[in-house]
């Protein structure tokens, strides 16, 4: 009983001799997550480079607060747009500096420990960045140099059996639908215009066909998205597909389908020939 | 001296939500709005780490904490404090209160900043979203780089203080 008497005391006087550090390190906290955003950080690391992005990267995340939770998404988010693995780790390294908590740190750990504690943040940031490139770059592989001739020559072989390959695969599915199309009782060519690629319509198209009895072939994209437009946006692509069966049975139904999944992507039909 | 200096942060606080407030009000309002959020999340864990001070304070013996966690205790102390902090489910802002116990009871700084450093670094609770975000190479990587980075440069501490 008097032991516990005797926790309480020590809890409340440690309790009470940080409590307005506490209260005014929340208060830190919260003003620079208003006011520096890892968004911004972001930004900027995105801008630098070399050395200088380290240079960034090793000391700056040290006065951010959030949990680790938070940081993931945003250092997924730089990764994308090609921050280096080594300066995310860094990043992230130097994220545990906790510079809002300073004032608790010092509090209870003394002036001496926390100042070292954050300087030596800085040296550790840089050489796990350095480090985990390395291990992750021939881990994961990165794109290899290789000689431009000895590429050229490469590139030339894989072409080479790329050909080759689709040649084999083409004639087959051409064999393949042209059986379909002279067998079929009823066939309806369509031509149709918009994002076809981007939208994923000709796998879309075949998971459709798929649950039903009837087939796509012949699919074709005429004009393959390359061009852009001055403005950026893209002009849409044309392709064409025939729907065959082998029943009459439902067909309206299945052409129904069919339009409503290019109507929800945007797709218009330019036209509809039933031969 | 002890007890002027949470009043001189709480000052320093004050301005500098007053400057903010100055100029911009609504990122002042969002950052109250944070202040608040985490003052409810960090009270609670913080009530159950005053008392753990207070149980360490009474019940555990220096000889015990000296043994495990000083500087005798060498590269098993700084492990124990590594895979503690690594292991535990702990918020940043009660580390420390926790680690000041250890120390007043004989854990050595090398042990500490162990136990600190992997605590807000590595998290076994972290690392589902981690491999989520980054992948399992990059989260392998890390993990484990920063575990011994911390145990090379906690060897260091005793040269240090």
């Amino acid at each position: 009983m008097q032991k516990s008497i005797q926790v309480a005391t020590v809890a409340y006087k440690a309790f009470a001799n940080a409590f307005w550090i506490i209260i005014s390190v929340f208060f830190f906290i919260g003003l620079i997550q208003a006011w520096v955003t890892p968004e911004q950080m972001s930004r900027y690391l995105g801008k630098t480079a070399g050395w200088k992005r380290y240079a960034f990267a090793s000391t700056v995340p040290i006065f951010l607060g959030g949990s680790l939770f938070t940081m993931f998404p945003l250092t997924k988010s730089l990764k994308e747009k090609g921050a280096s693995n080594g300066a995310i780790l860094a990043f992230l390294t130097a994220w545990s500096g906790k510079a809002p908590l300073l004032p608790l740190e010092a509090q209870f750990l003394g002036w001496k420990f926390t100042i070292i504690r954050t300087l030596l943040i800085i040296p550790t940031a840089i050489v796990i960045g350095i480090l985990g490139e390395i291990i992750l770059d021939k881990w994961e592989g990165v794109p290899v140099k290789v000689d431009l001739e000895k590429m050229a020559e490469d590139e030339i072989l894989v072409a080479e059996s790329v050909v080759e390959e689709l040649d084999k695969e083409y004639n087959l599915v051409n064999m393949q639908s042209k059986k379909l199309v002279s067998e079929a009782k009823y066939r309806v060519e369509f031509t149709i215009l918009g994002d076809i690629l981007e939208k994923n319509i000709p796998v879309k198209l075949a998971e459709l066909a798929s649950q039903y009895d009837y087939d796509l072939v012949k699919f074709e994209v005429l004009a393959p998205q390359l061009n852009f437009s001055s403005d950026g946006k893209r002009f849409p692509s044309k392709a064409k597909f025939i729907l065959v069966t082998k029943s009459k049975e439902n067909v309206s139904e299945h052409l129904d389908k069919i339009r409503n999944l290019l109507n929800e992507n945007d797709i218009k039909i330019v036209s509809e020939r039933e031969f | 001296m002890n007890a002027y200096i949470g009043y001189i942060y709480l000052a320093t606080a004050a301005v500098l939500v007053f400057i903010s407030y100055i100029k911009d009000k609504n990122k002042t309002r969002k950052a109250l709005i944070t202040t608040g959020k985490v003052a409810l999340n960090v009270l609670p864990v913080l009530f159950f780490i005053f008392i753990l001070m207070g149980i360490i304070q009474i019940f555990v013996t220096k000889d015990l904490v000296a043994r495990w966690l000083g500087a005798s205790s060498g590269i098993w102390g700084i492990l124990i404090g590594e895979i503690v902090g690594a292991v535990a489910l702990i918020e940043p802002a009660a580390v420390f209160p926790f680690s000041g116990a250890l120390i007043a009871k004989g854990a050595s700084y090398a042990v500490i900043y162990a136990f600190a450093s992997t605590a807000v670094l590595i998290g076994m609770a972290t690392l589902p979203a981690e491999i989520a975000f980054m992948g399992k190479k990059f989260t392998i990587v890390r993990n484990i780089l920063s575990f011994v980075m911390i145990f090379l440069i906690a060897l260091l501490w005793r040269f240090i203080m």
